[in-house]
């Protein structure tokens, strides 16, 4: 049996809903049915997840797999559209599905409601024909390029922050994979998150909505996909620039034979030291309840308090606390009113930022101005930790 | 003279500027330039003199390890891109 007899048929209303589609040449009835035969694993489904759930499903892939353990909060809608008011508090897999299925009543939604891990990738990654990276941190893209490139997978990949996208396909086959790029992930005070430096809610739309054509192009056989090449945009500028990538010989993953790769978490370190102790979030309200003395500092910007403090938190964003630090550092004396003569050097002192790294250089600058380590502790996992915490 | 365009999470140190105008005949020397101007970038870029495992850097859309690495010649109307890795999504 060829290929062409292998691949299923198109009902009178899928017929209907992809008609346009089946009025491209390139595409055709044929390139429709790939599409139902296919199946993608969307890694994420959070800014970038989002569009390319909603595209793919609308466009009529077969099974689409969704991996992810959060649940819906309300600075999510900012950017992912999937998601709404009515679906805060649910899983993100379920809410993505509902909307999903709206578009697309044929398709085939599978929810993984885990994190991907070294222990579940490869098994939930061998499902699926076409991987889609959406993730929002490092050890799992590291996770995500690895078990493609053990399993013979294309790996969609998408990045955003601030104003900046990327995006590339990874095909370890025939061209190269993410580690001949990045070797290593960034030590974590280089590797802010979008919670931490922000993201245009736009921008993983438009990212998403790349991602999602490359993965049409890669079921369906049509076009040439970005592979050896990545795209970089520039929301700002409204610049798209493409760049010819380099595959390394000497990889540390897609030079090996498939048996000697073994998945392991990237661990995230800290070029820095770590000073000071750390605080839990379940800690931190005992204390607080407790009415210990001590003094609760937020180092997140202006904008980050509109959405929310620890009550009673002082307030001095970590660039301005940096600026008086140098101040005091290059004059050799304390500026009299300055933002340092708030912070006690007799009492404990709570940092926290969104999610811990900007508390944690924080504290090293105090520690650099003269502050006791003994005194100064860093909130684990940030604001966003405690108001989880406060939600459960 | 050459171009360098920066990615966003280094504009900080070219006062926002996505694009910086530096001297410099091979990509080593210009991003030398670079990193005079603002002393502070260098770790971002450099670790033991070598490009850090995180950062990619190309000349007119290419991969500088496809052509020269370091070393690769640059003329005064080359355009050098750092690209940063990013992990949002």
């Amino acid at each position: 049996m060829d290929a062409e007899t292998t691949l299923p048929q198109l009902s009178d209303g899928e017929l209907r809903r992809f008609g346009r589609h089946l009025i491209l040449p390139e595409f055709g009835l044929e390139g429709q049915r790939r599409l139902k035969a296919g199946s993608v694993l969307l890694v994420g489904t959070g800014g970038l997840g989002c569009p390319t759930a909603l595209y793919l499903a609308a466009a009529g892939v077969g099974r689409i797999g969704l991996v992810d353990a959060d649940v819906v909060e309300e600075t999510n809608l900012q950017r992912q559209v999937a998601h709404g008011y009515s679906t805060l508090g649910l899983a993100k897999t379920e809410s993505a599905a509902a909307r999903m299925r709206d578009l697309n009543p044929d398709a085939v939604i599978e929810q993984h409601k885990v994190f991907l891990t070294e222990e579940n990738a490869l098994d939930l990654i061998a499902r699926y024909d076409v991987v889609i990276d959406g993730t929002d941190n490092f050890p799992t893209r590291y996770l995500v390029n690895d078990a493609c490139v053990k399993l013979g997978k294309p790996n969609v990949f998408g990045g955003v922050l601030r104003f900046d996208g990327q995006l590339s396909v990874f095909d370890a086959r025939r061209g190269p994979c993410y580690r001949c790029l990045f070797p290593e992930p960034p030590p974590v005070e280089l590797a802010p998150n979008c919670s931490e430096a922000g993201v245009l809610g736009v921008l993983p739309g438009v990212i998403g909505a790349l991602q999602a054509t490359e993965a049409v192009k890669l079921l369906t056989g049509i076009g040439t996909p970005m592979v050896g090449r990545m795209l970089v945009y520039d929301g700002l500028d409204l610049s798209f620039n493409t760049v010819e990538l380099a595959k390394n010989p000497n990889c540390p993953c897609c030079s090996k034979p498939s048996a000697e790769i073994v998945l392991r978490t990237e661990q995230m370190v800290c070029a820095a030291p770590t000073v000071g102790r750390t605080v839990s979030p379940t800690e931190l309200r005992a204390r607080l309840k407790a009415d210990e003395r001590m003094l609760v500092l937020d180092v997140r910007n202006p904008d980050e308090w509109l959405g929310g403090t620890i009550p009673g938190a002082m307030r001095i964003a970590k660039p301005e606390l940096e600026a008086a630090i140098r101040s005091v550092l290059e004059e050799g004396r304390q500026p009299e009113g300055g933002v340092l003569a708030a912070l006690p050097r007799d009492q404990d002192i709570i940092v926290y930022c969104q999610s811990g790294m900007r508390s944690s250089a924080a504290i090293r600058s105090l520690v650099a101005a003269g502050y006791d380590p003994a005194h100064l502790f860093n909130l684990d996992r940030g604001f966003s930790a405690w108001r989880k915490e406060a939600e459960q | 003279m050459p171009v360098v365009l920066m990615p966003s999470s280094l504009r900080r140190y070219t006062a926002q500027q996505s694009k910086v105008t530096v001297g410099g005949e091979t990509v080593s020397a210009v991003l030398d330039s670079l990193v005079q101007q603002s002393p502070e970038m260098r770790g971002h870029l450099f670790a033991a003199g070598q490009l850090r495992h995180f950062v990619v850097v190309s000349k007119n859309g290419q991969d500088i390890r496809l052509l020269q690495g370091l070393e690769t010649p640059v003329a005064a109307n080359d355009e050098i891109r750092i690209l940063a890795s990013i992990a949002g999504g």
